[in-house]
């Protein structure tokens, strides 16, 4: 009985979607703004951790996006699902953006043979915030702000995607626009990246061996 | 399947698929087996399942102010009018 109330649930609310989208194609803001609720705190995490450092720009993205896709909505024909249409319209604003300001090539991170569990090339190090900096969180939250800033934003995407919105790796490549196996070989890239930016904002300490 | 007689790039995806919880329970066995004798792979994981966590922690910390809902609703209104 629960279950099939639940499905009527997401049938209610499809419905109430393709209505939404319907009142919004014709200019309705106030059923547009309906239409996004659900979809606002993800765009604008996407634009926060993706512009990382420029906060104005996160903010101006979010705008954006929600801008762009109110004007574009009738060429938005339903082949994906609406959070799909706006992670992607977020996901080319901050690349654009990211580009057009600091001027940043796609620059590849390199291949790291060592981290195919050949051979422990890599120093092992135990990391995590202490719970002092578990405790401090604005102070936690800015070094791992500072490591997000520091991977190129290509590979940031797809980690705020993959690691901080919870999207798997089929979706991620829909929005992205890759294939899985580029979406799956950036987002372990990155996090080794990242793995070694907060060994060293946390202060690491050998293991004890 | 024998982790040994896989080349580098697909033991890595493998790796990658395990932490990600995205293999088949059979193959997923395997990695655990593996993973409780190989302290390099081990280690690995266990940097890699950190990084994820510090990162999923951010999901929870961040939502968009009023301050930007409210602009974005000025700036919508003044878009919907002719």
């Amino acid at each position: 009985m629960r279950r099939r109330s639940k499905g009527f649930n997401i049938i209610d609310e499809m419905a109430t979607e393709r209505e939404l989208i319907e009142l919004s194609r014709s200019g309705d803001a106030e059923a547009f703004t309906r239409l996004i609720a659900r979809y606002e705190d993800r765009i604008f995490r996407l634009a926060k951790h993706v512009c990382v450092g420029l906060s104005s720009e996160a903010d101006d993205v979010y705008q954006e996006t929600f801008l762009t896709a109110f004007k574009k909505l009738r060429s938005f024909r339903g082949d994906s699902e609406l959070g799909t249409w706006l992670y992607r319209i977020a996901s080319n604003l901050c690349l654009m953006r990211r580009r057009k300001k600091k001027a940043e090539p796609f620059v590849p991170l390199l291949d790291r043979p060592h981290e195919h569990g050949d051979a422990p090339a890599h120093q092992f190090r135990d990391w995590s915030p202490t719970p002092e900096e578990a405790a401090n969180k604005k102070e936690l939250l800015g070094k791992v702000a500072g490591a997000l800033a520091k991977l190129p934003v290509e590979y940031r995407l797809v980690v705020t995607l993959r690691d901080i919105e919870g999207l798997s790796a089929e979706e991620t490549a829909k929005i992205l626009k890759l294939s899985v196996p580029a979406v799956k070989s950036r987002l372990h890239r990155g996090r080794l990246f990242l793995r070694d930016e907060f060994e060293r904002a946390f202060g690491a300490k050998e293991l004890a061996r | 399947m024998k982790l040994e007689d896989l080349s580098c790039r697909r033991r890595v995806a493998l790796l990658l698929d395990y932490l990600d919880r995205a293999l088949p329970p059979a193959e997923s066995r395997v990695l655990a087996r593996h993973r409780r004798s190989c302290r390099s792979c081990a280690e690995l994981l266990a940097s890699l399942e950190r990084t994820v966590r510090v990162l999923r922690a951010l999901k929870r910390r961040s939502k968009a102010p009023d301050s930007a809902r409210k602009a974005l609703r000025a700036a919508l209104t003044r878009a919907s009018r002719p």
